[in-house]
């Protein structure tokens, strides 16, 4: 019998190739996935993205050097658990300290600090120890420093229970660090991606110049659980969401991911363009 | 007695003083020297557990004195402490929080402006203070005052008594992240002397939001925390009820925050804690906060904002190096 008469086996399919969007189910090549940035183009749900990713999407091409990775969490209180997720974010490939990313780099040919957010380092769901603290203040004070506009990412559960106290702190610390930035009249843009909520929203993040947030990100002082216990009333059915700020006027716009390059550019070039 | 918290220590002074009492009415009526004997006796031995107990409070114990049905709240301490306090309302923009009183006060010869949370007595006061709880309105209007302090040249000083921010619909409407966000913006550089008080519950950003201070002090049996330990707790163990596992993990005692660098002094309180003398609490409180106060009012704005600005930079614990954590795995 001929081979094309047999019925031939399913098709390999190569790992991987396929990825399934958290949104609506549908499955998406992933080459087209990945150069879309990770947005559905069907719902147009946007996946979280890595602190790397999200440098690649933003910054010039090799601009980006990072700093701030010479310093380490101290687990001051001794805390249960804490010193295995340390440990773990430490061995990861990217051989970083910390969630938030840190670094010089240039946007549209201009030089800016960035302070990026990655949320899954450590599983610590980038909250703010103290090493996220310092790594703010320190890109802070380079902007300061070098004139240099700081733009930040911000994906984050808030303070890092983990490190008590000394975490609260972190929110005072990174809004004076904003404070000094103001005063010397250095441009700050914040962006809000999925989730921004507690401490951070509650400090630094709500202190932008401008303050830009992806669709449908999570934007909100009080965690989930926090807020269904204490809903006394009926809950707004985009409760919680960049929506729901925009809404209430605590946010410049919702910006689709393909956007916020061009977005952070126009911003900065009317901060910074000559006056005459 | 190991096993009973504060709470229930003081249920059982409660009856052992009954039975001294009436010891003594008995060796009254009756000229028993017996029994006023053993009155004596038991008076001396309630004293000496009193000691014991205070002697080794828990973290947990800490969080229920400070949540004290009687604890003093901020117009407790006004009472005892302000010749004249003038109360100010509204923060101009959209109501006036009972969460938080604030206004012109008169205190060991000074003029202040003092704001401070203030949590209710009876369930009607309670609801009309929202439990201590700030909404937006109220970090407004505090904003507002400490800036007008600032205008005239009047330290600012602030009680801090909270379980948290309001995290209800209306309040996240308004802008709760944002208020407190430009509280501690803008009084990490307010031109004027300033000292917070954390007197009971320091509970999170929302007690931050009125604590960013040239100099923070703590009650003695007052706590000062990220995360409720009932919340800490329902995250670490899923499980709300143990939140004195959760005190003591996150170390949230004024003793912890000093022990860690992160407040200046602690205030003593009266044996028992501070709702059983507050005349005592309040003559302590003022004795420390103006030796601040006087302090911080020799300086120079400048080097009063330049060593405000060196103590926000230099908070947190870190290592100037990577070893620890990459070794270890």
């Amino acid at each position: 019998m001929p081979d094309w008469f047999k019925r031939s086996k399913s098709p390999e399919v190569p790992e991987g190739a396929f990825v399934k969007c958290t949104g609506c189910n549908a499955i998406l090549v992933t080459k087209d996935f990945e150069r879309d940035n990770k947005v559905c183009p069907r719902c147009g749900f946007h996946h979280p993205l890595s602190a790397n990713e999200r440098i690649a999407m933003l910054a010039d091409e090799e601009s980006f050097i990072e700093f701030g990775n010479d310093i380490s969490a101290t687990d001051p209180l001794n805390f249960p658990g804490y010193a295995q997720k340390l440990t773990a974010g430490h061995a990861d490939e990217t051989g970083r300290n910390d969630g938030l990313v840190t670094g010089r780099a240039s946007i549209s040919a201009r030089p800016v600090v960035v302070a990026i957010s990655d949320f899954q380092w450590g599983r610590l769901a980038g909250t703010m120890g103290s090493v996220f603290g310092e790594k703010f203040a320190i890109a802070a004070d380079v902007a300061l420093a070098e004139n240099r506009p700081l733009i930040t990412f911000c994906a984050s559960g808030g303070a890092r229970m983990q490190e008590g106290l000394v975490s609260l702190m972190q929110m005072a610390k990174t809004s004076h660090a904003v404070a000094k930035l103001r005063d010397a009249k250095i441009p700050y843009i914040v962006v809000l991606t999925h989730p921004s909520t507690g401490g951070a929203v509650a400090s630094y993040a709500s202190l932008g110049d401008v303050i830009f947030a992806e669709p449908g990100a999570t934007v909100a002082l009080s965690g989930e659980r926090v807020a269904a216990q204490a809903q006394t009333q009926k809950v707004p059915a985009n409760y919680r969401t960049a929506e729901f700020a925009l809404e209430h006027g605590m946010i410049d716009r919702v910006v689709h991911r393909r956007d916020i390059q061009s977005y952070i550019t126009r911003t900065l070039l009317f901060m910074q363009s000559p006056t005459k | 007695m190991e096993d009973m918290t504060i709470i229930e220590f003081e249920t059982f002074l409660v009856e052992l003083d009954k039975n001294i009492t009436k010891l003594k009415t008995v060796a009254a009526r009756e000229g028993d020297t017996s029994a006023s004997n053993e009155a004596k006796q038991l008076s001396k031995e309630r004293s000496q557990l009193v000691e014991k107990f205070f002697r080794k409070l828990t973290a947990w114990d800490k969080v229920l004195l400070a949540r004290h049905k009687d604890r003093p709240y901020t117009l407790d301490y006004v009472a005892a402490l302000c010749d004249d306090f003038l109360e100010l309302h509204g923060d101009r923009a959209f109501g006036d929080d009972g969460a938080v009183v604030g206004g012109f006060a008169r205190m060991s010869g000074r003029s202040l402006m003092l704001i401070g949370q203030q949590k209710g007595r009876d369930l009607k006061e309670r609801q009309r203070r929202n439990f201590g709880y700030m909404k937006p309105e109220g970090y407004r209007k505090a904003l507002r005052l400490m800036e007008m302090a600032e205008r005239f040249s009047r330290p600012v000083l602030t009680f801090i008594d909270t379980p948290g921010a309001d995290p209800n619909v209306p309040s996240e409407q308004r802008g709760i992240s944002e208020a407190i966000a430009r509280n501690l913006r803008e009084m990490s550089v307010l031109k004027t002397p300033t000292v917070a008080v954390v007197v009971g519950e320091g509970g999170s950003g929302g007690a931050l939001g009125l604590a960013v201070a040239d100099r923070v002090l703590m009650l003695e049996h007052s706590f000062y925390s990220v995360i409720a330990p009932e919340g800490c707790a329902s995250i670490l163990y899923r499980d709300t009820t143990r939140g004195a596992d959760a005190a003591k993990a996150m170390r949230v005692t004024a003793q912890d925050a000093l022990e860690l660098g992160l407040i200046d002094e602690i205030i003593t309180e009266p044996l028992g804690g501070a709702h059983l003398d507050i005349t005592t609490t309040a003559e302590n409180l003022e004795k420390v906060v103006s030796k601040h106060i006087d302090a911080l009012t020799e300086l120079s704005i400048d080097d009063l904002l330049e060593q405000r600005g060196k103590r926000l930079r230099a908070l947190g614990k870190f290592e100037n190096s990577v070893g620890r954590w990459r070794t270890a795995g």
